[in-house]
């Protein structure tokens, strides 16, 4: 296929500013899919993706659309995750394209998801389309969102598109515009292969399947390949593309996108970003911007009922052959059983992860309080990756504790910079940058501790602004910190479940707050239940459950004996789920107590 | 005290001799649903109404026991209880002719148990005279409390002279001997009563030679006033420690009078145990017609099966009204659930769970289990032991019944 037809672009949005509807009208206009075969959002294709407006998982169709200039294009959309947790899989996407729309919402103007976006498209040296979108609705403001635009991300807006995904304004303007100011793709067409996976999926029969941009070279069915990164040859059984209809094909050349077939059974044995190329000859150096993924956030997962353990292992496994982001081992809690530490990219992965083993295999589980990665220095030199907060050594063992550091990016009307300045600086936040981005819009730039984000600050931050700020963050760097282990007693037995790390100074509070939030959900035992927090051998709150003096029905007569019994069996079921830290009977509930906000 | 609980169960098989008899309904409730005025804790189906429609209510009643007892097993009426609600506002015509009705669809036993609560303050001198010339023998009455004050707090409409009235006409009554027994209830542990307190209620109200006391610690019932009271901070919960130093001085104070505890809220002479009450508590049938009205009726292939009537007045009375029953719930019991219910009841008697019956209702094995599951407890040093005949909690872990009997069931 000739490059110079060929059009490779992506779509980039803040979440909510109508990405996957936009996609859904150019799969229509390009015939692609027919009207009726349309579902909203089709290219969303998880639940999860289209109840929460997010797409996970990259999606790439190839559309032919027939231009003005007389000329049949090939188009390749390429769909990207919608969040900030899959930032390096969006780079990989983008780095697929030669070109973006950039969506953004005629009401809500530039988002810090937009800025996030646009930089990453900037960095794969993207031309960009600027879409104004939802130009239907009363409230739109396309000369101002333009400004904000022009003024606030410094980009261009003369090939500005005025369009709504909803009623189809626009979208023929778009297609045109994605012909004329989307370079084609360039590449050695004679070269050695040099084809980068942007992502890959698990199919139950087909092994993982591989989306591939291909940069130099051909790949043609058959050929024995070499996967750069991981290091493994493998045979390309397979090639299709998604038109979205998957149709087979013999060859994919230069500019072209689509998916390899190679019977690799599970996706970890291939990284995102990494290079394809011949086994026989190989491309001697890989392609640009391969990053190994590094999860931030982890969360214990452990089943309600302990006979469910093989249920929740299985489920895991599961969604973890398509998750290459995802990592988990078995973890062992004196207070929970057996369950398993997992790692995330992020917070929204790993909701979304958790939401699916509830709903998609049923799961009943309880969910530890997320802790980031600490590095810690140890007195002897040596260095300790430390997921599990139960897990740190005594302080004796401990030169330095060293805590992720993000740079955190706000978007929000002028009026709310008070309340969100407070907040950041609640969250031990430093403040490098406050930028006017138009006369009432205002960007924010914080330094802050991952580890003080992940618990409730967005929902914070949210309940601060009425929910018109927008967030958005990347990893910058560990730095050291004076973090403790708080640890929390029941009955003078640590509850491991419990444990967090918190910055010294907020030891006292939090503390406080855990143990009399633990006071109120664990029921009344037959003797008196002392909740402690503590750090290290220090006690700083105490709070005590009293002891049930009279458990017994004063009346149960011939109306009450049903009820009664429905109670016990309520009862009895919830007594199978309790926990127990030594002699204490611990509801669920109370595990959840530290995934709460503080102020409740 | 048997150790070995297969062999207690042996033992248990040894004594049944004869063929189980053929269960009966033999106790009959009535809910009168109507008062002058609905207290603060009173979870009951009860409407405070204006106009009481006493004879609609009276012969929807008949209509309903027509309905009900279509293809239920008669045997001799032992019991007949008319609880509310204040039954004793229906008024003795009333009373007597669902007497009639009932004994008409199954003779009532020569010595049957006919009970009519009442509360003093609703009560005209020479009302209960009435209700014994239209076949009432029993009468328990709503005293609560024998303390103006305290009445106040608990949203009683009555006063302590109003109740030692009433406690002075059945002291009268049982003399006379037109009255086989009679009894009063209590509610203690009302925020603002001590020990004390509580002894001068019940040696007050025993002084009138009474042989049968209910006393309920009070107890905070979701959805009352009471509750959302409690909630909105207006009035103390109970204090549980004080209840349950109070649950257990009881006996000690009743112990003069010849009254003793033989459910953990109730106290009789021997033999003036509450005949019907018992029958719920050892897990027979009862029929049971009016609002809101609990019954549990013998069912082909299963235990039996046990309903609610609707606790609305409205749809109760129109159902009736076109012929039809109206039930809120209803359930078939099976083994299983027979057991955990016969728990739940059995072992509130101070006798005990009786195994001899449980054998005959459910079969051996799981009688076996249980007994399984009470030497497991009792290796724990929970206090329960058993015989051949009766499985039983000691006094001691009275105050923590619910918790021994949850972890039995």
């Amino acid at each position: 296929m000739d490059p110079k037809y060929i059009r490779n672009f992506s779509i980039i949005a803040h979440i909510d500013h109508g990405k996957s509807t936009l996609a859904d009208r150019i799969l229509e206009r390009t015939g692609a899919v027919a009207a009726r075969d349309m579902q909203a959002q089709y290219l969303d294709s998880m639940d999860i993706e289209r109840e929460r407006g997010i797409t996970i998982k990259s999606q790439a169709v190839r559309l032919k659309y027939q231009a003005l200039d007389g000329h049949e294009y090939v188009f390749h959309l390429i769909d990207t995750p919608g969040h900030v947790d899959f930032g390096y899989e969006v780079s990989r996407s983008l780095a697929a394209c030669e070109g973006a729309l950039l969506v953004v919402d005629a009401v809500q103007g530039v988002e810090a998801q937009t800025l996030a976006n646009v930089y990453l498209a900037l960095d794969a040296n993207l031309a960009l389309i600027p879409v104004i979108n939802k130009i239907d609705l009363p409230s739109a403001r396309p000369d101002e969102v333009c400004r904000e635009i022009e003024e606030g991300i410094g980009l261009d807006t003369h090939n500005a598109v005025l369009a709504s995904g909803k009623t189809g304004i626009g979208i023929e303007e778009i297609l045109e515009a994605v012909v004329r100011d989307i370079p084609a793709p360039k590449g050695e067409p004679q070269g050695p292969l040099r084809a980068m996976v942007f992502d890959s999926q698990y199919d139950a029969y087909r092994g993982v399947l591989v989306q591939v941009r291909i940069f130099d070279g051909v790949v043609r069915k058959g050929d024995k390949v070499y996967f750069m990164e991981t290091k493994a040859d493998h045979e390309v059984l397979e090639i299709r593309v998604r038109t979205p209809k998957e149709v087979l094909v013999d060859e994919l050349s230069v500019g072209e996108v689509g998916v390899l077939i190679c019977g690799i059974k599970e996706v970890r044995d291939v990284q995102v970003g990494e290079t394809i190329t011949h086994s026989k000859h190989r491309a001697t150096v890989a392609l640009q911007g391969f990053k190994k993924v590094q999860q931030m956030v982890y969360s214990g997962i452990f089943p309600v009922e302990a006979n469910e353990y093989a249920k929740i292992r299985d489920a895991i496994e599961k969604l973890g052959l398509n998750d290459s982001a995802f990592s988990w081992e078995p973890e062992t809690s004196s207070a929970l059983g057996f369950g398993f530490r997992c790692g995330f990219l992020g917070l929204l992965h790993m909701e979304v992860f958790q939401e699916r083993l509830e709903r998609e295999f049923d799961c009943e589980l309880i969910t530890t309080a997320p802790s980031v990665v600490y590095r810690i220095i140890k007195e002897d030199g040596s260095l300790l990756e430390l997921s599990n907060p139960g897990d740190l050594p005594s302080t004796g063992e401990i030169r330095e504790i060293t805590e992720p550091i993000i740079r955190a990016t706000i978007h929000t009307p002028a009026e709310y910079i008070g309340p969100i300045v407070k907040l950041c600086t609640e969250r031990r936040g430093a403040q490098k940058d406050l930028r006017y981005m138009s006369a009432n819009r205002v960007l924010l730039e914080y330094e802050m501790p991952l580890g003080e984000i992940i618990f409730d600050f967005f929902d914070k931050l949210k309940t601060a602004t009425r929910g018109y700020a927008s967030l958005d963050y990347e990893f910058l760097e560990f730095r050291a910190a004076d973090l403790v282990k708080l640890d929390i007693l029941l009955h003078s037995e640590v509850v491991d479940a419990l444990s967090v790390i918190v910055h010294r100074e907020k030891a006292y509070d939090k503390g406080k707050i855990l143990a009399e939030r633990l006071r109120k959900v664990i029921p009344r035992q037959q003797f008196d239940v002392a909740i402690q927090a503590a750090v290290g051998a220090r006690i700083i709150a105490r709070e005590t459950v009293k002891a049930m003096r009279k458990d017994v029905t004063a009346k149960c007569y011939g109306g009450d004996i049903s009820r009664k019994r429905k109670l016990l069996e309520k009862q009895k079921a919830g007594k199978r789920r309790m926990k127990h830290v030594g002699i204490v009977e611990v509801p669920q509930e109370a595990f959840l107590a530290v995934l709460s906000s503080d102020d409740d | 005290m048997t150790q070995d609980p297969l062999a207690g169960a042996l033992s248990i098989q040894n004594q049944v001799v004869a063929a189980p008899p053929a269960k009966t309904v033999a106790a009959v409730y009535v809910h009168f649903p109507f008062c002058r005025h609905r207290c603060a804790y009173c979870d009951f189906a009860t409407s405070a109404v204006q106009r009481i429609p006493r004879a609609r209510y009276r012969e929807l009643i008949v209509r309903e026991l027509a309905l009900r007892t279509v293809e239920v097993p008669s045997a001799p009426i032992e019991s007949i209880f008319f609880g509310g609600g204040t039954p004793s506002l229906w008024g003795p015509e009333a009373v007597g002719q669902v007497l009639a009705a009932i004994d008409a669809w199954s003779p009532l036993a020569q010595n049957c148990e006919i009970t009519l609560e009442a509360n003093p303050g609703v009560l005209e001198s020479g009302d209960l005279r009435g209700y014994v010339a239209a076949g009432i023998n029993r009468i328990s009455i709503g005293v609560q409390a024998l303390d103006d004050t305290r009445l106040k707090a608990l949203d009683r409409r009555h006063d302590a002279a109003a109740a030692r009235t009433t406690l002075s006409e059945l002291q009268t009554l049982l003399q006379q001997g037109l009255l086989r027994s009679a009894n009063a209830d209590l509610i203690f542990g009302a925020p603002g009563q001590d020990l004390q307190a509580l002894r001068a209620d019940v040696q007050g109200v025993l002084d009138y030679g009474l042989p049968h006391l209910s006393a309920y610690s009070l107890t905070v019932e979701p959805q009352t006033p009471l509750a959302r009271q409690v909630a909105r901070g207006v009035q103390q919960p109970p204090d549980d420690g004080l209840q349950a130093d109070m649950l257990a001085a009881l006996p000690e104070w009743l112990a003069p009078y010849g009254v003793q505890r033989y459910e953990v809220s109730n106290y009789a002479r021997p033999r003036q145990e509450c005949r019907h009450n018992l029958a719920y508590w050892q897990g027979n049938y009862y029929l049971a017609l009016g609002v809101g009205a609990h019954g549990f009726l013998p069912q082909a292939g299963a235990v039996g099966r046990r309903y609610g009537n609707v606790a609305a007045l409205r749809p109760w009375l129109d159902g009736l009204t076109a012929g039809r029953l109206v039930e809120e719930f209803q359930e078939s019991i099976d083994a299983p659930s027979h057991l955990t219910e016969r728990l739940l009841t059995g072992l509130r008697l101070d006798r005990g769970l009786d195994l001899l019956a449980l054998q005959n209702d459910l079969g051996l094995p799981l009688v076996q289990e249980l007994l399984q599951r009470v030497q497991q407890h009792q290796a724990l040093g929970d206090h329960l032991i058993y015989d051949a005949k009766y499985l039983r909690v000691l006094p001691e872990d009275l105050w923590r019944l619910d918790s021994v009997i949850a972890s039995l069931a």
